[in-house]
């Protein structure tokens, strides 16, 4: 094992442990205001500071790792559902049901991903859920296309023809010989897409289109630091660094695993 | 050669057509209108608005007569820009999102490129330099661009004042929305070239190259670098069509006059002709790029050519 591959995940490690008992790590509430300490630089009694509400920076941050790692988690997972699922058939099925799937591919691909997002939230809301969904809904397209070349590449392998020459049946042949074939491809796309959902999460939530309030996510933190950065750089450096190691962190692990499955691939 | 393009040419009408269609009706069954914010409004006023603008017309007619004026060339009137129409604002703020988009384009290209060659050359040679420019790399591939534009701004206009912290009126003001733009891609292309460079390297054709005693540099730059090259092609086309548009949030932070800021406004306040222009916009320029991604192939690869 690389040492750069342990150390990811060794953040990643302490990062779930971070999300999962947030009540017990965090020395304050998130949301607990303190109008006698506002906008403090670091110091003992608030190891990164405090907001415009006295509101301590380091609690926001615990609290907001699980946001930004259960965002990060569950969109990958049902954008690795929806786009194997859809680029398994369009490859699988090949012809024109293949050319359709993929030409409405191609035009979702045109349309920006931003127009998407921020429309679904309209219709759904701010809460998590609303970006969950809009997050999971515009980034299944790209999965879906690997996993098609990915499949048209299995289904000419001779083990494939082999399987269907002793009468095997399209699901078992889906299910049983090319899932199994796609598993290195998945697993990696899955560790690639976690740090992609993170920072596509923060970036919406620092221009302001993101979670609504209470939820803090790392990129929400950003963002409230970011108009007041000039006299309290405190607010909007620590959550971006925040961001920048859990996605770096991930990387590696990605990076250690595709070396694994696929020696051969490009990045 | 030219039928290839004509037709792929051809092929854009469509796709376009699907994404305005798409758009325009995501658009319209989202709940809500471009003038429910203002609720002070009198409903004669109101009514009034929208008859001017057809929004009291039914949804198919109202999608007819924009597409008919969408075939003239003509994008409409903004709701919330009062009297000025999508085609004015397009004009005027395209060519500075253009501006911004090329140099960082061009400034990623040379970054990530560089380093990947770089790095993939000083392989065995100088390992540490291999070593730190790959680390360097997955940092920019994982620093969130608005993180590292806060930075910049913070370090370099904020405490040693050498660049404007924001707005657009000069070189100088180009450098830092660039490079925060530009670190990401940068940094994906050295990874891609770095790998894509080693498999290269490790050919039998470049060990003949060797064996025949050339030097390195003709090695490199006239062997193997065009072969290379290659999945790096198919990553700036897309990239080139997203850095032009796509820099809504750099754009945002540096309060630069691009199309990206009026996209997020126009957005936010239900603009629907603003939107659909720069829809239209954006899909166009990734219907261009991914032609000429493959135009570049065909200079590249002779194999393509063949087909």
């Amino acid at each position: 094992m690389k040492l750069s591959v342990l150390i990811g995940v060794f953040v990643i490690l302490l990062a779930c442990i971070v999300a999962l008992f947030a009540p017990w790590i965090a020395p304050y509430t998130y949301d607990q205001q303190d109008m006698s300490v506002i906008l403090q630089p670091p110091d003992k009694d608030h190891l990164l500071g405090t907001d415009s509400l006295g509101r301590d920076l380091l609690s926001r941050m615990i609290y907001g790792t699980r946001v930004s790692l259960s965002i990060g988690l569950f969109t990958s997972l049902v954008a690795m559902a929806i786009g194997t699922v859809y680029g398994g058939v369009a490859g699988y099925k090949g012809g024109w049901a293949d050319h359709l799937m993929m030409r409405l591919v191609d035009v979702l691909f045109a349309i920006p991903d931003l127009l998407l997002i921020i429309l679904i939230t309209v219709v759904i809301g701010r809460e998590f859920w609303g970006i969950f969904l809009a997050l999971s809904l515009v980034s299944w397209v790209s999965v879906a296309r690997l996993v098609r070349g990915e499949v048209l590449r299995l289904k000419e392998m001779p083990y494939i023809e082999a399987a269907r020459g002793i009468g095997a049946g399209s699901w078992r042949i889906l299910l049983r010989h090319l899932l199994p074939g796609l598993r290195g491809l998945l697993i990696v796309t899955f560790t690639f897409r976690i740090p992609a959902a993170i920072l596509s999460e923060s970036t919406l939530s620092f221009v302001g289109l993101g979670l609504a309030p209470p939820f803090s996510s790392w990129g929400v933190l950003a963002n409230d630091g970011w108009t007041a950065m000039r006299f309290f750089p405190h607010l909007m450096v620590f959550p971006g660094i925040a961001i920048f190691v859990i996605v770096l962190a991930c990387n590696l692990v990605g990076d250690g695993l595709r070396d694994l499955w696929e020696p051969k691939s490009p990045v | 050669m030219l039928l290839f393009i004509l037709k792929r040419l051809l092929w854009a009408i469509p796709v376009l057509w699907l994404v305005a269609t798409i758009t325009f009706i995501v658009m319209h069954i989202v709940p809500g209108g471009p003038f429910d914010a203002e609720k002070q409004l009198p409903p004669e006023i109101r009514a009034n608005i929208e008859e001017k603008y057809h929004l009291d017309r039914p949804f198919h007619t109202q999608y007819l007569l924009y597409m008919e004026s969408l075939i003239r060339g003509d994008l409409g009137p903004s709701y919330k820009y009062l009297g000025r129409s999508v085609n004015d604002i397009l004009a005027d703020t395209f060519p500075v999102s253009i501006q911004l988009g090329v140099i960082a384009f061009i400034l990623s290209l040379i970054l990530g490129m560089g380093t990947g060659l770089l790095s993939a050359v000083s392989k065995g040679r100088g390992d540490w330099i291999d070593k730190t420019s790959m680390l360097m790399a997955i940092g920019g591939v994982s620093i969130p661009h608005f993180v590292l534009a806060a930075l910049l701004i913070l370090i370099l206009s904020q405490t040693f004042h050498i660049f404007p912290p924001a707005l657009w009126e000069g070189w100088e003001y180009t450098i830092l929305p660039a490079v925060s733009l530009a670190a990401a891609p940068a940094a994906y292309m050295a990874r891609v070239m770095h790998s894509s460079l080693i498999n290269v390297l490790n050919e039998d054709y470049i060990r003949t190259c060797y064996a025949k005693g050339l030097p390195l540099r003709t090695i490199l730059f006239k062997h193997a670098l065009k072969n290379a090259a290659v999945p790096l092609v198919s990553f700036s086309g897309p990239l080139f069509a997203g850095l032009i548009t796509g820099s809504f949030i750099i754009e945002y932070i540096f309060s630069i006059p691009g199309m990206g800021k009026y996209f997020v406004t126009a957005v936010i306040n239900r603009d629907y002709p603003l939107i659909m222009g720069v829809t239209l916009l954006y899909g166009l320029l990734i219907v261009l790029a991914n032609l000429a991604v493959d135009l570049l192939y065909f200079f590249i690869d002779p194999r393509i050519r063949k087909r």
